[in-house]
């Protein structure tokens, strides 16, 4: 009977049988390439996935900032990464500084080119009928101007730099991670309540939450809305640009189109989170690290992304919300 | 706030204008670099032609056309194959080869690594008038364009991308002077069985072997090879852990890793791309395991400079295939062709890789066959005549081994499907992080380390 | 008076576009049928992303099932593409029919990314089915002949293009004037009021993505044949997406000839300027296009029509 299957499975044509896991293992226990592994392993996976879902959150946090406050999508956030991956990659080889130090370096600069971009491309049209999908299109030709610009800038060859922390590993019963993901993880979950402290405590964060829940009552008692606008979508370039160098201390290849590996798993995250939610961009990158882990576990790792964007499609039609966001007004 | 936004618009176009004068006189190396060889070439074209040694009649111009991807997903292999065909043509037009009395004028275009425009740029290529066209790198762009060659009635010199399919499918004018992708996996499997028994280890002792790659033409027909070969090399191995990926998307390769450790085969076989293959290797060193020989096959990721760089001593002792590396030219056969990289070293101060010399070889090759139809008599001025004239002549091209620049191999293109039969691929070895090239045995400078110490 | 200007208009156009294949060369009637394509396409999106409003990101997915459905049944099943697309259309139909099931429930961006998510979803699978599609290595179509929609040259699918393009702006203009297409406008400026006045607004919104994707599944097929080569990650790439909509979007979204005006600028735009710089500097050409998109969508937010159109009138109409 199993090896009937796997006939099948070999064969000119198969039927659907690869989407129902049971079978799927019988077969790869026949093929000697059973998915199954053994405990030890299935510790390791989780934690880094869910070392990987954190970094994912830290990732989409600038993106989801952004949307929540001006509801546009910024489609440039992977070159924004990719970006600051390049600062990463210059300030420590020129410079000779800690990456880590650059990631502040990082920060400022992303956050001054992000106000620029937002003056060109968001600002002019955030505010007309139709202004939140015009978004999308002027931070497309953002995006592709910024690629082709760091290509001819900085040419197709991928970069990266020395750093002894992704060649340090810890070992904690048995599961073991790089230094530098391990310290990602942890500056993610520390950006991710620092931007939730400054939204609740600082003046400036006040007045984006403001104007995040109602535009027009901010405006009534004052809130000087284009320039929230601003500082908003500064500063969610300038915690992608801190996100790219973090990225780049682990995962290799500083080039031009570095951003699109992270950009759609942080749009991803952003949706999974909903609206109105910091803390939810964390729990929802972790949660689609592990959903990814659970994948490759019980299924191969071509599978993984199916079951991700599966779920995903699943939740949007469930609760369009997003899993932590508030129910959205009709507005 | 509209005065605003107008200062700001002038403030925007200004910076855009000034990042791109920058970008053009400053940059670093690269894509800039590319552009101004193009123009030594011409100058140096224009310097040397005039005082002709050899060829006191006037020399003809043929148009090329040169179809890469320079933007886009490969832009970085597809500046780099730019490199070797430019540097093919400056050495033809200097006349450094003297079987060959025609200068080469090349049209070069973008395919941005997409299908689309690649093929609109291929007509574009067939308007200016090129006799024939080389490239295209990517094998989803070679396919569709080849196939429009074939209708248009254009030769095409395929010198790189090795997806089986290309010269499977009986097309007229398209050739293949490398080697494709089974040609690929066999040879993999022939240096490591090769290089096991140098080092006195049985292959019938290699038990257990991984598949890795990723999951486009380039790896799937290469280990679609390495799976029909196998048994060939090492009868007693079996496959005990098969995986493929999305090369451009994958963002941990933990889990892969994870389950290689649990079923620790002897030997891991991986078809990469560059970043992919630099992530695996650093997952297999975070999760702490290694097998007896970790081989590149297919020749791209690990063959990389940038692999050994990004991944420092961790490279040691991978091993990966190989289509050129100065290794050679320190053999007695291939001595004679050292001017050519030391040209390239000149130009852009260091060696030429594999990406480079498969393409100056291609060129090479369409160079021999345009002067063989020039010989017949063809006239260039009648295109398309002309064009039929070169397919025929690269239909009886055969240069044996010794007379191809650079290259241990030879070119036979007269076998029905156009793919030359006699491209070998060389394996080497990462020692103390350099590539040395290991297998064919006789071009080897230092023996292979087999098993991986731990 | 004004009508017999706009026929004559018409025609007189219409007789430049048979005509133009006599007369220019044949990369450019390549270019201006990848324009007539693409316009095609557009005009697809617009009856969802623009008389609907829903901004949709997730058209390639479409294209890709309407290729993938005829050149399956072409090369496995021998049945003649002429037929095969409009099975391509029904299936891509079908799935624009569970994208509108979608859109009911997300509005705005989020429909956006959730199209976008649909597309990647689309793309895996036609990976993960590799038995049926090829996965990664695509299908290379192998028949030829006219009768199966396979040209040596490109006039005909010039006038194939162009067929297309002109039966897509007269169906936009019979579908604006429609009793449904005026139902979906109605459903984009103010869904509470057009439940109001008795519309379902949610069949409204699910036929309307039908309709869309059945026509951008036809187109898919279109695509197929020209190309005579399909793969899941080149199809179903973003870029076609966001392509489609950009092109919509410049020309002007709403209306019947705003595809066609953003596929003649932009199309042309972008192969000419790689044909112009691709060899010297590649990558300047996409600067070129990116910045021509973002001033357009700044500077005339209601697409190129509109800015025509407003010109025209001498701004009477300012406004919404």
């Amino acid at each position: 009977m199993y090896f009937q299957l796997h006939r099948r499975r070999r064969g000119d044509f198969t039927s659907l049988i690869n989407f129902f896991p049971l079978l799927r293992i019988r077969i790869g226990k026949v093929t000697g390439g059973s998915p199954l592994i053994e405990l030890g392993a299935y510790t390791q996976l989780l934690v880094s996935y869910t070392i990987l879902g954190g970094v994912y959150g830290l990732t989409a946090l600038g993106l989801s900032l952004i949307w929540g406050v001006m509801k546009a999508v910024n489609w440039a956030h992977g070159d924004f990464l990719m970006l600051g991956m390049y600062v990463a990659f210059w300030t420590v080889t020129l410079l000779g500084i800690d990456p880590y130090i650059a990631a502040i370096v990082s920060f400022i600069l992303l956050g001054l080119l992000g106000m620029m971009t937002h003056i060109i491309a968001i600002e002019p049209v955030v505010e007309k009928p139709g202004g939140h999908e015009a978004t999308l299109l002027t931070t497309l030709g953002i995006s592709v101007i910024l690629e082709s610009l760091a290509l001819i800038l900085w040419s197709p060859s991928p970069r990266s730099y020395y750093n002894s922390y992704k060649n340090t590993f810890l070992e904690v019963l048995g599961v073991r991670t790089s230094v530098a993901e391990a310290i990602a993880f942890m500056i993610s979950i520390i950006s991710i309540v620092a931007v939730d402290q400054f939204l609740r405590r600082v003046r400036i964060g006040k007045a984006i939450r403001a104007v995040s829940q109602n535009p027009i009552g901010a405006r009534v008692v004052g809130i000087d809305v284009p320039r929230i606008r601003l500082m908003t979508f500064g500063l969610g370039v300038a915690l992608a640009g801190m996100a790219g160098v973090l990225v780049s201390t682990f995962y290799p290849n500083i080039r031009p189109l570095a951003g699109s590996v992270w950009d759609i798993a942080s749009y991803v995250v952003v949706i999974f989170a909903g609206l109105g939610t910091i803390y939810g961009v964390i729990f929802a990158g972790i949660l689609i690290g592990i959903l990814e882990g659970l994948g490759t576990i019980i299924f191969s790792n071509a599978f993984r992304q199916i079951l991700v964007y599966a779920v995903f499609l699943m939740i949007l039609l469930l609760r369009p919300q997003g899993l932590f966001g508030k129910a959205l007004r009709r507005v | 706030m509209s005065f605003m936004n107008a200062k700001a618009w002038i403030l925007a176009i200004v910076l855009l204008i000034v990042g791109l004068v920058v970008g053009y006189f400053a940059a670093g190396p690269g894509q800039v670099k590319t552009v101004t060889t193009t123009t030594t070439v011409t100058e140096t074209v224009g310097v040397t032609t005039q005082p002709t040694k050899t060829t006191p009649a006037k020399r003809v111009e043929i148009k090329v056309g040169v179809l890469l991807p320079l933007s886009g997903d490969s832009a970085l292999i597809g500046q780099e194959d730019l490199r070797g065909i430019q540097l093919a043509a400056l050495h033809i037009n200097q006349s450094k080869y003297p079987n060959i009395r025609f200068t080469i004028k090349l049209v070069i275009a973008d395919t941005q690594t997409k299908q689309d425009v690649g093929v609109t740029e291929l007509r574009r290529l067939d308007q200016e008038g090129v006799v024939a066209v080389i490239g295209a790198y990517n094998s989803a762009v070679t396919y569709p364009t080849a196939a429009e060659a074939e209708r248009i009635g254009l030769p095409y010199v395929d010198p790189e991308a090795i997806s089986d399919k290309i010269t499977a499918q009986g097309w007229k004018y398209v050739f293949r002077t490398c080697a494709n992708a089974s040609k690929y996996a066999y040879d993999t499997l022939w240096a490591m069985a090769d290089i096991a028994k140098a080092n006195g280890v049985d292959v019938k002792s290699i038990k257990s072997v991984a598949l890795i790659y990723e999951n486009s033409d380039f790896g799937v027909f290469t280990t679609n090879g390495l799976k029909k070969y196998l048994n060939m090399f090492f009868p007693n191995a079996e496959i005990v852990y098969e995986e493929s990926y999305p090369a451009e998307e994958v963002t941990s390769m933990d889990d892969m890793v994870a389950k290689l450790k649990t079923k620790n085969p002897d030997l891991v076989f991986h078809v990469a791309y560059l970043k992919d293959a630099v992530l695996f290797v650093q997952t297999m060193k975070k999760l702490g395991w290694s097998p007896k020989a970790y081989v590149g096959a297919g020749a791209a990721g690990q063959a990389r400079v940038e692999f050994i760089q990004q991944l420092g001593s961790y490279a040691n002792y991978g091993y990966t295939q190989t289509e050129w590396l100065p290794d050679f030219l320190n053999s007695k056969v291939l001595s004679k062709w050292a001017w050519i990289d030391q040209d390239f070293n000149r130009i852009y101060g260091r060696s030429m890789v594999g990406s480079s010399a498969l393409n100056y070889v291609g060129t090479y090759v369409l160079a021999v066959a345009i002067q063989k139809a020039l010989d017949s008599g063809a006239d260039p001025g009648d295109l398309k005549a002309f064009r039929n004239a070169v397919r025929d002549a690269l239909e009886t091209t055969k240069i044996p081994a010794g007379e191809l620049p650079l290259m241990p191999w030879g070119v036979d293109l007269t076998v029905p499907n156009h793919q030359n039969p006699e491209a070998i691929v060389a394996m080497a070895q990462i020692l103390n992080e350099r590539l040395r090239v290991v297998w064919p045995l006789e071009f080897a400078p230092v023996k292979a380390v087999f098993p991986a110490p731990s | 008076m004004r009508l017999m200007m706009k026929l004559t208009l018409s025609v007189a156009l219409l007789i430049v576009g048979a005509a133009l294949p006599l007369f220019v060369d044949e990369l450019t009637i390549s270019i201006l049928m990848q324009a007539y394509l693409w316009a095609f396409l557009a005009m697809s999106w617009d009856v969802i992303g623009g008389y609907g409003g829903q901004f949709s990101l997730g058209h390639a997915a479409f294209l890709a099932l309407g290729a993938y459905t005829s050149t399956i049944l072409l090369q496995s099943y021998n049945i003649s593409p002429w037929i095969g697309m409009w099975a391509a259309g029904l299936i891509a139909g079908g799935a624009g029919a569970l994208v509108g099931i979608a859109s009911l429930r997300l509005r705005g961006p989020f429909f956006a990314l959730g199209t976008i998510a649909f597309a990647e979803l689309v793309e895996l699978l036609l990976l993960y089915f590799k038995e049926i599609t090829g996965g990664p290595l695509g299908i290379l179509i192998t028949k030829s002949g006219p009768e199966n929609m396979l040209f040596n040259t490109q006039t005909p699918y010039y006038y194939l293009t162009l067929t297309l393009a002109i039966a897509g702006i007269l169906f936009l203009r019979w579908f604006e004037s429609s009793k449904f297409g005026i139902g979906l406008i109605a459903v984009r400026e103010d869904e509470e009021a057009a439940e109001g006045v008795g519309i379902n607004v949610y069949r409204t919104k699910v036929i309307g993505a039908t309709i869309s994707a059945f026509l951008t599944g036809i187109g898919g097929t279109i695509y197929a044949q020209w190309m005579h080569f399909i793969r899941p990650d080149i199809l179903v790439k973003l870029d076609y997406s966001t392509q489609i909509a950009a092109i919509d979007v410049v020309g002007g979204a709403g209306t019947p000839y705003g595809g066609l005006i953003g596929a003649l600028v932009l199309v042309p735009l972008s192969l000419y300027l790689n044909a112009l710089f691709g060899g010297m500097i590649a990558g300047l050409s996409v600067i070129l296009y990116g910045v021509v998109l973002l001033i357009m969508v700044v500077l005339a937010p209601g697409g190129i029509y509109g800015l025509v159109r407003g010109k025209l009138r001498g701004g009477r109409k300012g406004g919404k």
